[in-house]
């Protein structure tokens, strides 16, 4: 839903950069050696913006017509906005546990919602606090196993699922810090906001409605995406999560009688989510450009993961399409940091925020980091950057992109799926199922499998009380079979995945 | 189809509020307090019913007819742990009772940031410009008709009153402080409503628009508003005075 033109930005009114650097190699500069490291006097302050469940498609900036997000898009057009940003693993714990310790999720132990991070590593909060630093947090943290006031002042609570009024308190709080804060300290504020987290209740919410769209008044869904009917090999997760979804079990959530219209209508119902998070994005970079930190503060704004909003037929993440997994990353200093730059070439990852905010603050970064810096980038310098980088799901999915191509495999599944993200981005062509893509796909696994061999890995230990991904799946097949026992194919009395991709529910494709 | 007051979390609520009744004037003096209760967010079955249910936010809303305007104050306790933002606001005693003026007072008296992210601001509209703190919005633009979101909790009562039913295209101030573009309120009709009183006859307004998922407003017969329903919140009446 677009409004108030003179707001909007046009696309074309960017630039767009990166080609000319060099993405062949990994950056291969010490950590702690950072080049032109601003003087302590000089340290700016840093604002680190925080949404959740925010695709990265879904900005106005980025080309979404059907969303108006005047707030990211003039942040955008003050700085940079990376395109090729990914969450280090969909879900909420995880990705955050990689962006307050610049390590990946295996190395953290938050594997899952739920599971405590390593006690060993630090986090950004307590890092930039020892570098003189005031860390402020306000709202939503979700770091299991770490206290946030244990690193943080920390001025506002967490809003606990509670999006559309507890974002509100959040952004009045930030707003009050900024407004009144009169240290001579430079600071860290971060700010966890929780939309379009609330478009989680909407599954729920519409069982009632018996698949129908039941807002007939609304007169601009948009439409479906290109990618909405799957006719590729997905691993076993995707198949069953999607499936659990639309409800085949009779258990879940009940989404398999959905109209075309109601499908359209939950699109529409983010976007809104997306614009409400926006414009409190607004009122704290309005309350900054009034404050006397206007001029010194480094702005940057992501999400922890996106949303499904029906691309694959999914909703909500845990899942590596990039309806999902690719995020907004968008820095802002003016004066410092290049304008209006699109920069849709280098591979960003949420461990890079660790780093990033540590050479601006002028604070050697923590030991055994994964990201790098995107100050020089942000800035315009030339320079080596990565030409890969990974992310995780579950514990059980794990993916590699580079450049070109993107690899997604499961553990003990053997459909692996590869897409050339340059010709295929909506995903829709799975290239492993060619056997010419064999070479291919054995040389990116052998990327993955090489550089997790570079990690230390935290202890995770699944036994205590979490269902691994495996058990709920298993667990959901048994449901599955209890009301469509046809599908067990060999009769053993145990439906496999295998079955269960093979086969379709009694009367699949007659709605 | 089901109305959205049948969520279950509503139909719990309605279940076990009892509401006021009886006659009301809109446009005289009055205070409104609701309870707000958040939707479910899972996506199983059957887990909402399992939850204890209690009030996660509440609003006051009060109004009083002035001269040639209606007073308009919002308290509002977002979270329930100490915040708390309080505003009044001069309105004109239009449709929509556009607000003029207002002040806005935040505090957060339970959490730790206590006396440092306390904060007071003015609003006004001059000129068809929204201005807070005297500066626009850095996201701006000329307004002519137009709301807060909270003074529908009054304007759909007074719409009510007057039988009006009609589509209503305008620009909301959400929350006060931020424009919202492309937004509608129109009458969907009556419909009955079972609460612990028995069925209710209410008229339905629909509201949606930018930053606004479509949102029910219940008025009773009397034209008092005692239900707002979305997908993620049910706003329920819990007294009035």
């Amino acid at each position: 839903m677009r409004s108030q033109p003179s707001t909007q930005i046009a696309r074309r009114e960017f630039c767009r950069t990166g080609a000319a650097l060099s993405a062949a190699t990994a950056f291969a500069a010490s950590a702690d050696k950072f080049e032109g490291a601003l003087a302590r006097a000089e340290r700016p302050n840093i604002l680190f913006i925080t949404l959740d469940q925010n695709s990265a498609e879904a900005m106005g900036h980025l080309g979404c017509e059907h969303v108006n997000t005047p707030n990211m898009d003039r942040l955008a057009q003050h700085g940079v906005s990376f395109t090729r940003s990914y969450s280090t693993d969909p879900v909420c714990c995880p990705a955050r546990s990689s962006w307050f310790t610049g390590r990946y999720t295996p190395e953290t132990g938050v594997v899952a919602n739920g599971r405590p991070m390593a006690t060993d590593i630090p986090d950004l909060g307590q890092w930039l606090r020892k570098g003189g630093y005031k860390t402020v947090y306000a709202g939503k943290w979700h770091i299991p196993g770490r206290k946030v006031e244990q690193s943080f002042d920390y001025i506002c609570p967490d809003p606990k699922n509670t999006a559309e009024t507890g974002d509100v308190v959040t952004t009045r709080s930030a707003e009050g810090f900024l407004r009144n804060y009169s240290g001579d300290q430079p600071f860290f504020l971060s700010v966890g906001l929780l939309n379009p987290h609330d478009i989680c209740s909407f599954v729920l919410t519409h069982t009632m409605y018996g698949g129908k769209m039941p807002f007939p008044e609304i007169d601009d869904l948009p439409p479906l995406p290109p990618n909405f009917n799957v006719t590729m090999k997905e691993p076993a997760a995707i198949v069953s999560k999607r499936a659990r979804y639309h409800d085949e079990s009779g258990e879940e959530s009940g989404m398999g009688n959905w109209s075309t219209a109601l499908y359209r209508y939950y699109i529409w119902s983010y976007y809104r989510y997306v614009e409400k998070v926006d414009g409190l994005v607004g009122v704290i970079l309005d309350a900054l450009a009034a404050s006397r930190f206007k001029e010194n503060t480094v702005v940057i704004l992501s999400s922890d993961h996106g949303d499904g909003h029906i691309r694959h037929k999914m909703v909500f993440k845990s899942f590596l399409y990039d309806e999902a997994v690719r995020v907004p990353f968008i820095m802002s200093w003016p004066g410092r940091i290049r304008e209006n730059v699109i920069d849709d070439t280098h591979l960003v990852s949420g461990v890079d925020v660790f780093p990033t905010v540590c050479d601006y603050a002028g604070v050697a970064p923590a030991p055994d980091m994964r990201g790098y810096s995107l100050r020089p980038v942000a800035e315009g310098r030339d320079g080596e950057w990565r030409d890969f980088l990974v992310a995780y799901t579950q514990n059980d999915g794990r993916m590699i992109r580079t450049v070109r191509h993107k690899l997604i495999v499961y553990k003990d599944d053997p459909v692996v799926q590869l897409f050339d993200m340059q010709q295929d981005p909506w995903e829709t062509r799975n290239l492993a199922e060619d056997a010419a893509s064999a070479p291919l796909v054995a040389s990116l696994l052998k990327q993955l499998d090489d550089y997790e061999g570079t990690f230390k890995k935290a202890k995770v230990d699944w036994s205590a009380g979490k269902k691994t991904p495996t058990s709920k799946n298993t667990e959901w097949l048994a449901k599955v079979l209890k009301n469509q026992p046809e599908r067990d194919q060999n009769g053993d009395g145990v439906l496999t995945l295998e079955e269960f991709r093979n086969t379709k529910p009694p009367g699949a494709g007659t709605k | 189809m089901p109305e959205p007051w049948e969520y279950p979390v509503t139909k719990k609520v309605l279940a076990k509020q009892e509401l006021p009744s009886g006659a009301f004037d809109p446009e005289g003096t009055w205070r409104h307090s609701y309870d707000i209760y958040f939707m479910n967010v899972r996506t199983k079955r059957g887990t909402s019913a399992k939850r204890p249910l209690k009030p996660a936010a509440s609003v006051d809303v009060r109004s009083g007819r002035r001269e040639r305007a209606v007073s308009v104050g919002v308290t509002y306790t977002a979270q329930m742990d100490g915040d708390r933002t309080v505003t009044e606001a001069i309105c004109a005693n239009d449709t929509l009772l556009a607000p003029v003026s207002w002040t806005q007072s935040f505090a957060n008296a339970a959490g730790p940031g206590e006396g440092l992210v306390e904060s007071t601001r003015k609003g006004e509209v001059k000129n068809g410009r929204l201005l807070i703190n005297g500066r626009e919005p850095s996201v701006s633009w000329q307004l002519t008709t137009y709301t807060a979101d909270w003074c529908l909790f009054d304007v759909v009562q007074r719409l009510a009153l007057r039988k009006d039913r009609t589509r209503h295209e305008f620009d909301l101030i959400e929350e006060f402080s931020i424009l919202r573009g492309r937004q509608v309120l129109l009458g969907r009709g009556m419909t009955t409503v079972a609460t612990t009183a028995g069925e209710v006859e209410a008229q339905v307004f629909c509201h949606f628009g930018e930053s606004v998922i479509p949102t029910l407003y219940y008025v009773d017969t009397n034209n008092r508003l005692f239900l707002a329903v979305s997908t993620r919140r049910t706003i329920v009446l819990r007294e009035e005075a």
